[in-house]
C-alpha cells in the first residue's frame, strides 16, 4: 500500500500538513510517520495507521487525542509510538462505535508509549496475530469500579508470542492485563490495581509472569482455563518475583461472567490449570486467599462443563509452588470462601479444593500439587487448607495438613532469564 | 495495487490508454480518486444505470445496515467468467469488481421512492492479492462518490412512518474495518455471491423476477453450464413464507456467520451460524452453550441461546443492546434490527427444551 492518501484528500492533508504529518522535513527522529492531535483525530489518526507500511513506524505526539470510532491497524511488522506515557493520552470517553479502543490484526505489531483511557469496549486488542507487543503504556479507566468501564486493558487473544513490558492498567471490570488463548508469552515490570482482575491468563500456554505488582483488585493474579473456548486446558505458567497484594476490593464484575465469580481478596487463583510453577512472590494482605489452587467444579456444582465441553479438563493438578512468601492473608474472607471455610481465621495461606480428575490415575504422584518452602513472613512454614470440595459429604474432611503435598516438580524453565 | 480492472464494455475504453498519471482523464491505479471513473453507470450517477457488462443482483438474505437499501452490481473483466461452485467459493477471474451501493430512502413510507445514496462498496479482485476491498462516499448532491479509506460518519435525513422529520447516523467503515467481516483465515471472501444465497425465485436485481442464479449465467457469468438449480442449495428468505427454523437460521447465516464461523473474526466464541448444515449440534447455534469468557456481555444470562426462553438468551440481549460493547453484529451496525430480532426471538421460543436446566 502506498502511502498516498494525501492526494486523495486534499482537505485532509492540508490538515495533516499543519499538524507536521507527512512531511520528512518534520518527522520526528525515528518516525515514518507523525499526526499531531487536531479537531478530527478519529480521521487523521486511523488514515496514518491505514497508510503505514510493513515495518514502519507511526509517531503520535504530545496532547490529547479524542476519539469517536475504534481504531484498526492491519500491517505487518510496525510500531505506534506517543512521546511518552504521560504526554501522549488518546481518549476514547466519546467513542460510540467499535468494541476496543485500539484493534490490532497486524503480525510484529509493538504499541508504546502512550495512554488509552476511557474505552467503552476493550483497550487495545490484538486478535490472532502473531508476536504483539506492549511496552511502557498506560490504559486506564478513569471512574472507579464502575461497570460502564471496559472489559479488559491490554487485550491479546489467540496470539503467538505475546509481549507486555512496562504496562499499567487500572479500572477494567473484568481484568486489566489479560491474556487469552494465546502461546509463549512474557509480562513484565507492569502494574495493575483497581480492576476486578489485576493479571488474568486464560487458557493459554507457555506464560511467564515476572516482577509484576497487583494490588488493590479483587483479585490479584488469575491462571485459568475455562470450557468451551476453542483453545483449551492451557498450561505452564510461570509466575516469579511479582507483588501481589491487598487486593481485596469488593467484586465489581458483570454478572454472569466467570471473573465476577472470583472472591474479594483473592492473591493468586488457579482455576482448571494445571503444570504451573508459582514461586518467589510476595502475597500479602490479601483477605480471603493467599494462593489457591481449585477445579472448575467451585463455579459449576452441577458439571455441566462435562457435557458442554467433554474435552475441558476442569481440575487443578500438577502444579508447583514453591518458595512463596505469604503475610497477613485470609483475615476477612469474601462469603464463599467464609462459607468453604466455616472455621478457621485466618484462612491458611496456600490452599486446594482438593479435586482429582476421575480418569486420572495418580499412583505415581504426576497430577499431585506440590507445595514447598513457602514462608509467612516469619520465616516460618505458611499454613495450608485441604478444602475438601469433592470430599463424600463435602467438606468433611477439611484439614490442614500439608505433609502429603509437600514435594518437588521439575521446574520451568524461564526461556529469557 | 497494480491490477486495473478492466471492465467489459466500451465504457472503459477510454482509461485503457495512457498511463502516465499525468493526463487528466487517467484515473490512475485502482483505487480510483472517484467513482465515476470506474465507468460503471451511464447517465446520471445517482441513477446507478448500469454500463454493458455490468450485472445487477440480489440476494435473498441480506445484511441488515440499519435500514440501508442496497443495489449490487457484479463486473467481469472483459471476456472473464467465473467458475460455479455448488456452495459459496465461485472463483473469480482477476479485474472482477462486485459493486454494492447503500441508499436509504428519504420518506420511510415510500418504500422505493426517492432515494439518497450513501456509499458505494467494492471488493476488486486484484492479481496476487484476492479481493481487496475499497469503498466511496457520496456528496451531498449525488452527483460523485469519493474514495475514503478511514471510514466516516453521516447524519442522514428522512421523513420518518409517522411522517415527522427523522435524523439517523450512518457509520461507514474503514477499509480494515470490511475484514473483520469479509477475512476468512486471512483471506477477504465474497459473502453475498454464493449459491444458496442466489439460488431463489422472487424480484431481481434487474427489475424482473425469476431465479437470480439462473439469470446470473443467462447474463454470462458462468464458463460452463449450470446444474438444475432445483438441485441446489438454497437459503430461505428469512421474511418470506418458509418455515420458521430455516428463516432464523438463514437470518443467523447472513448477519451474523461470516464472524462467527471456523476461522472468522470470532472463531474463539465457538460458534458457527453458517447454514449449510441443515442439523447442525446445537452449541453450534449456541443452544445451551456457555458464553466463552472473552465475552463480557451476557446480560447476566447464562446461556447463548436458551430453548423456549428468547428473555434468557445471551444472543437476544445482544442483538437487542446499543452499547457498542455489547451490540451483536459488532461493526458497523449501530440500530438493532426489529424484524431480524422478533423472528429470532419466535425461533428460539419455539425451540424444544424448555430450558438447558442441569441434572
Ligand atoms: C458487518 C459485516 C460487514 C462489513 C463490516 C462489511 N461487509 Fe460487505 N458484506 C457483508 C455481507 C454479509 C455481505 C453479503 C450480503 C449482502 O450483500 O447484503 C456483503 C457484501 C459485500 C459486497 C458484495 C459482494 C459479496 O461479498 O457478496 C461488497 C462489494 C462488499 N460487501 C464490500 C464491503 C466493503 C468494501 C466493506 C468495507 C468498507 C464491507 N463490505 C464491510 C458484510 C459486511
Ligand atoms: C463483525 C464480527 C461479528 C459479527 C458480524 C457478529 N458477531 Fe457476535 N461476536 C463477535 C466477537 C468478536 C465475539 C466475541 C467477543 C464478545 O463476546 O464480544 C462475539 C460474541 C458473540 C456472542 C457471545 C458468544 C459466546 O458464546 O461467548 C453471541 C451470542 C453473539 N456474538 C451473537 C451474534 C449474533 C446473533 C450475530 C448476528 C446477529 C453476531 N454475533 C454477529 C463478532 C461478531
Amino acid at each position: 500500500m502506498q502511502p498516498r492518501f494525501f492526494a486523495f484528500f486534499p482537505l485532509l492533508a492540508g490538515l495533516a500538513a499543519a499538524a507536521g504529518c507527512g512531511d520528512d522535513a518534520t518527522l520526528p527522529a525515528g518516525c515514518d510517520q507523525f499526526v499531531a492531535p487536531s479537531d478530527d483525530d478519529d480521521t487523521a489518526v486511523q488514515e496514518m495507521f491505514l497508510a503505514l507500511e510493513d515495518g514502519q513506524t507511526g509517531c503520535l505526539g504530545a496532547g490529547t487525542f479524542r476519539f469517536t470510532r475504534e481504531l484498526t491497524l492491519s500491517a505487518d511488522g510496525v510500531t505506534i509510538r506517543g512521546t511518552s506515557q504521560d504526554d501522549t493520552v488518546l481518549d476514547f470517553s466519546a467513542q460510540d462505535v467499535g468494541g476496543s479502543g485500539i484493534k490490532i490484526s497486524g503480525d510484529g505489531v509493538t504499541i508504546r508509549d502512550l495512554t488509552v483511557q476511557d474505552t467503552p469496549g476493550d483497550g487495545i486488542t490484538a486478535g490472532s496475530v502473531q508476536d504483539i507487543t506492549y511496552e511502557a503504556l498506560t490504559v486506564r479507566w478513569t471512574a472507579m469500579y464502575d461497570t460502564d468501564n471496559g472489559a479488559y486493558g491490554v487485550y491479546p487473544v489467540k496470539a503467538e508470542g505475546v509481549v507486555i513490558r512496562g504496562v499499567t492498567v487500572v479500572g477494567a471490570r473484568d481484568a486489566g492485563i489479560y491474556v487469552g488463548q494465546s502461546r509463549n508469552i512474557l509480562v513484565e515490570d507492569s502494574v495493575a490495581h483497581d480492576n476486578v482482575a489485576g493479571i488474568e491468563i486464560e487458557n493459554s500456554f507457555d506464560a511467564v509472569v515476572r516482577n509484576n505488582e497487583a494490588f488493590d483488585n479483587t483479585g490479584g493474579l488469575l491462571i485459568f482455563n475455562l470450557p468451551t473456548l476453542e483453545t483449551k486446558n492451557g498450561e505452564r505458567t510461570l509466575a516469579y518475583g511479582n507483588d501481589i497484594h491487598d487486593n481485596n476490593v469488593d467484586n465489581w464484575g458483570e454478572p454472569g461472567t466467570a471473573v465476577a465469580e472470583v472472591p474479594r481478596g483473592t492473591g493468586i487463583l488457579v482455576l482448571s490449570a494445571d503444570a504451573n510453577e508459582l514461586r518467589d512472590n510476595r502475597i500479602y494482605d490479601n483477605d480471603s486467599f493467599g494462593i489457591i489452587l481449585s477445579s472448575y467444579i467451585i463455579l459449576d456444582p452441577a458439571k455441566n462443563f462435562e457435557t458442554a465441553d467433554p474435552q475441558f479438563d476442569a481440575y487443578a493438578e500438577a502444579n508447583y509452588v514453591h518458595d512463596n512468601v505469604l503475610d497477613g492473608n485470609g483475615a476477612n474472607p469474601d462469603d464463599l470462601p467464609d462459607q468453604l471455610v466455616p472455621n478457621l481465621r485466618p484462612i491458611p495461606a496456600l490452599g486446594w479444593d482438593g479435586c482429582e480428575h476421575p480418569d486420572h490415575d495418580n499412583t505415581t504422584g504426576m497430577y499431585t500439587n506440590c507445595f514447598e518452602n513457602n514462608t509467612d513472613g516469619t520465616g516460618a512454614p505458611a499454613s495450608f487448607l485441604f478444602v475438601d470440595v469433592c470430599g463424600t459429604p463435602p467438606f468433611a474432611n477439611q484439614n490442614t495438613d500439608f505433609g502429603p503435598y509437600e514435594c518437588s516438580r521439575p521446574p520451568i524453565e524461564d526461556p529469557n532469564p | 495495487m497494480t491490477a486495473r480492472a478492466q471492465v467489459a464494455g466500451g465504457v472503459f475504453a477510454a482509461l485503457l490508454t495512457g498511463c502516465s498519471g499525468s493526463s487528466p482523464a487517467d484515473p490512475g491505479e485502482i483505487p480510483y480518486d472517484r467513482l465515476s471513473d470506474y465507468g460503471f453507470f451511464v447517465g446520471p450517477l445517482s441513477d446507478l444505470e448500469p454500463a454493458q457488462g455490468v450485472v445487477p443482483y440480489r440476494v435473498v438474505s441480506p445484511l441488515w445496515a440499519d435500514f440501508a437499501g442496497k443495489a449490487r452490481f457484479l463486473v467481469l473483466p472483459e471476456g472473464g467468467r467465473a467458475t460455479f461452485d455448488a456452495a459459496e467459493t465461485w472463483s473469480f477471474p482477476s479485474g472482477t469488481i462486485v459493486v454494492k451501493n447503500f441508499f436509504f430512502d428519504v420518506d420511510r413510507r415510500d418504500e422505493g421512492g426517492k432515494a439518497r445514496i450513501v456509499e458505494t462498496r467494492l471488493l476488486v479482485r486484484e492479481a496476487g492479492e484476492g479481493w481487496v476491498p475499497y469503498t466511496y462516499v457520496w456528496d451531498e448532491d449525488q452527483t460523485e462518490a469519493y474514495f475514503h479509506a478511514a471510514g466516516d460518519r453521516l447524519t442522514i435525513a428522512y421523513i420518518d412512518a409517522q411522517g415527522n422529520d427523522a435524523e439517523q447516523e450512518y457509520i461507514v467503515p474503514n477499509t480494515d474495518e470490511c475484514d473483520s467481516c469479509h477475512a476468512r483465515d486471512d483471506r477477504t471472501r465474497l459473502l453475498g455471491l454464493a449459491t444458496p444465497q442466489v439460488n431463489f425465485e422472487g424480484l431481481l436485481g434487474d427489475g424482473t423476477t425469476g431465479n437470480q442464479l439462473e439469470r446470473l449465467a443467462d447474463a454470462g457469468v458462468f464458463d460452463g453450464p449450470l446444474p438444475p438449480v432445483q438441485d441446489l442449495p438454497r437459503f430461505s428468505d428469512p421474511f418470506g413464507p418458509d418455515p420458521l427454523e430455516a428463516r432464523a437460521r438463514s437470518y443467523l447465516h447472513a448477519n451474523c456467520s461470516h464472524c462467527h464461523r471456523p476461522g472468522g473474526d470470532a472463531a474463539q466464541a465457538g460458534l458457527d451460524f453458517t447454514a449449510f448444515d441443515p442439523d447442525p449440534l446445537p452449541a453450534k447455534l449456541g443452544v445451551c452453550k456457555e458464553p466463552a469468557a472473552a465475552g463480557p456481555g451476557t446480560g447476566g444470562r447464562e446461556y447463548d441461546v436458551v430453548p423456549g426462553a428468547p428473555d434468557e438468551s445471551i444472543l437476544v440481549y445482544r442483538m437487542e443492546s446499543t452499547d457498542p460493547e455489547i451490540r451483536m453484529p459488532e461493526l458497523p451496525i449501530r440500530i438493532p434490527h426489529a424484524e431480524g430480532v422478533a423472528l429470532v426471538r419466535a425461533w428460539i421460543a419455539g425451540l424444544d427444551g424448555p430450558g438447558c436446566g442441569g441434572p
